[in-house]
């Protein structure tokens, strides 16, 4: 897919360069192709967060700017008739909480963002300011 | 079922998450009020 200048997107939180074998083999977030010097592409892969690099790599991503490593492979457009609002948590939140869990337990110290998570969807919520959370979930 | 569709078709709609707006000049005021938690802060949206 190609993309114009000009045009919305959002980028994901971790962006692989799909050039390691754990990339092809489905575990892009376990990237680490990129790693290797002069861009050959003799790794593995089946590193551990291999695949994040906004924030760890690669610093500054709130800029009027921002370098998207590998971007055919990690830019989504935004369909028009979404807000950039609605579409924010694309790149992290939702990338985590969609891709299938089935049992959902959200912790924080904070009972407005726990009761933001019940009603969107958590099916348990733990502040551990208040009990122990390995307990819980015991 | 990409998660662009999953919102396209109004099954989430998280940007009630988004609770306040800044300027991107003004984000050293949003990482203030995101520190201190102030004002029921969820999530902020930096706009450039």
């Amino acid at each position: 897919m190609g993309y114009s200048e000009g045009q919305r997107v959002v980028a994901g939180a971790i962006c692989p360069s799909y050039t390691s074998y754990a990339s092809q083999d489905g575990l892009p977030a376990q990237d680490g192709g990129y790693l290797d010097a002069g861009g050959k592409c003799s790794c593995h892969g089946y590193k551990a967060t291999g695949g994040w690099r906004f924030g760890n790599h690669i610093d500054g991503t709130q800029a009027e700017y921002v370098l998207v490593p590998n971007a055919q492979a990690n830019l989504c457009p935004v369909p028009d008739g979404l807000t950039d609002e609605q579409v924010l948590m694309c790149p992290d939140i939702m990338s985590t909480g969609f891709k299938g869990a089935s049992l959902i337990i959200a912790v924080d110290a904070n009972n407005e963002r726990l009761a933001m998570a019940k009603k969107l969807g958590a099916d348990i919520t733990i502040n551990y300011t208040e009990v122990d959370v390995v307990d819980e979930c015991d | 079922m990409s998660l662009m569709n999953v919102i396209e078709t109004g099954r989430v709609d998280l940007s009630e998450m988004v609770t306040h707006t800044y300027a991107l000049d003004d984000i050293v005021e949003a990482y203030d009020l995101f520190m201190h938690q102030r004002d029921g802060v969820l999530k902020i949206a930096i706009k450039p």
